[in-house]
């Protein structure tokens, strides 16, 4: 694994613009979209990654089982009157689309979970089509770890067999980057052949004569894919009419477990030592530690702690919540850059990969996102994860 | 063994990359019955939105009508909390 300095296509912003990617500049001019560099692995490596999310992704249902099983509702601070909404959905193994594993990893040893974007990951459209046209402009005899948008295009065939209704799109109103991550995915679903549209999230309408979510012209809404977290959505004014409408929604109701922080105390306890993992806890941890707030986001309000002593902290809007603490993993570095993978899983499959740069250790959403390539001229482990890897148990 | 997408194809998002992104925040469905956002059968669009029509059926396999559908619907009850964040994501 080596990271190399590339001169950036002459015409990369115009180029990237024209597949989506608005916000490819940050607003204090530097790129957020960063192809002056690219990570380039070896297949092995790929190999170890692509294992290493899939034993995650397995570790995670098997967690998802003990949740409801043990009726853990309030570590994962879900509101009462929505158990049952959860637990149904994990029962009918409702189908879900996509998610991203934060590994720590620099080629040497095993990854280790940061944490689990199961709900809301963003970072998509990167991933899986501005790096991918990157590699087919600048060398596309190479290979990349990214299947991401044919897996994608499955996914939602499988929800067009499953569910065979519509599908409504929606996002925070006026956010550019989460209004273009929901319209690729929306672009994935017209591709598999399903009917889509999008709305901002406000403006999803609920008909209280009818008790069903509807949208501005009245229609009921079949299917909904929400790039709007789930502990949002149970305490917001509309929560309340979630488990009584037939509304199909992704991603399913029991990824709120999985979106939670309170998930890395857990799959410590229930697999201590497994090599993926991290020691975690909801109790500070001797030596050097960092603290998360359990439902933060884009890395707000992380403290690292050394013995004691707070050395680096973000600040945030989630100070008020509950915080679960993590042993310290020196984030890799390379020639100064740090890094953090993110790992995709689509539809049971480990199948695409983003990288995010940062000069301090704690990613945010403005840390770049540099694009990567697999050296074929490495060989593989030859420990080749299943072929074919269907329904959410099933792995 | 490749590791790539074979073809990474895109529609809609190419249709809304070229009008722009606040001008495509509507409420129109996209019907892949249509040949494709905009035309090209699946591939590249450069703005075209021959891709919208009204649904025939709503609500998917719950067979709902539009009858009845009064005057009693509410909006706005989802999206309060994003106020004073910034985006979902990370």
């Amino acid at each position: 694994m080596q990271r190399i300095s590339l001169t950036p296509r002459p015409d990369w912003q115009k180029r990237v613009e024209s597949l989506g990617l608005a916000f490819h500049t940050t607003d204090d001019g530097q790129p957020y979209w960063d192809e002056s560099a690219c990570y380039v692995f070896t297949l092995a490596e790929i190999d170890q990654i692509e294992l290493a999310t899939l034993a995650l992704n397995d570790l995670c249902l098997q967690a998802v089982e003990h949740i409801i099983e043990k009726e853990l509702w309030d570590d994962f601070q879900i509101p009462p009157g929505f158990e049952d909404f959860i637990r149904k959905s994990w029962d009918e193994e409702e189908i879900t689309i996509v998610g991203r594993f934060d590994l720590l990893y620099d080629g040497a040893g095993p990854p280790k979970l940061a944490e689990y974007n199961a709900d809301t990951p963003t970072a998509l459209l990167e991933a899986a089509v501005i790096q991918w046209h990157w590699l087919q402009d600048t060398t596309p005899d190479a290979d990349q770890f990214n299947s991401l948008h044919e897996r994608l295009i499955e996914a939602w065939q499988r929800v067009k067999r499953e569910v065979g209704a519509p599908v409504t799109f929606v996002s925070t109103e006026g956010h550019l980057e989460d209004f273009m991550t929901a319209t690729y995915l929306q672009d994935t679903a017209h591709q598999a052949g399903l009917m889509t549209q999008y709305l901002p999230i406000n403006a999803l309408g609920w008909n209280a004569a009818r008790q069903r979510f509807v949208d501005t012209k009245e229609r009921p809404l079949g299917c909904v894919f929400k790039l709007y977290p789930w502990e949002w959505m149970l305490r917001e004014r509309f929560g309340q009419y979630l488990p009584s409408t037939p509304t199909r929604w992704l991603e399913p109701p029991w990824k709120a477990l999985l979106s939670n922080k309170a998930l890395l105390p857990l799959l410590w306890q229930l697999f201590p030592e497994h090599p993926n993992l991290l020691p975690a806890s909801w109790d500070p941890l001797p030596g050097k530690s960092i603290r998360k707030p359990a439902l933060g986001r884009e890395g707000a309000n992380i403290t690292v702690f050394e013995n004691g002593e707070a050395t680096h902290r973000t600040a945030g809007d989630y100070a008020d919540g509950e915080f679960i603490h993590q042993a310290f993993h020196e984030t890799p570095s390379f020639d100064g850059h740090k890094i953090v993978l993110g790992s995709w899983m689509v539809n049971g499959y480990a199948c695409g990969l983003g990288i995010r740069e940062d000069a301090g250790p704690i990613t945010s959403n403005t840390s770049r996102f540099v694009p990567h390539r697999i050296d074929t001229s490495t060989v593989s482990t030859g420990i080749i994860a299943p072929e074919t890897r269907s329904g959410i148990r099933d792995v | 063994m490749t590791r790539k997408s074979k073809i990474v194809t895109i529609t809609i998002l190419g249709a809304v990359a070229a009008i722009g992104a606040t001008a495509c925040c509507c409420t129109t469905w996209w019907d892949p019955a249509d040949g494709g956002a905009g035309g090209g059968g699946g591939g590249r669009v450069g703005g075209g939105r021959s891709g919208y029509r009204t649904p025939f059926f709503f609500g998917g396999g719950g067979g709902a009508s539009r009858s009845g559908t009064g005057t009693s619907t509410s909006h706005g009850g989802f999206g309060s909390s994003s106020h004073g964040h910034g985006g979902v994501g990370a």
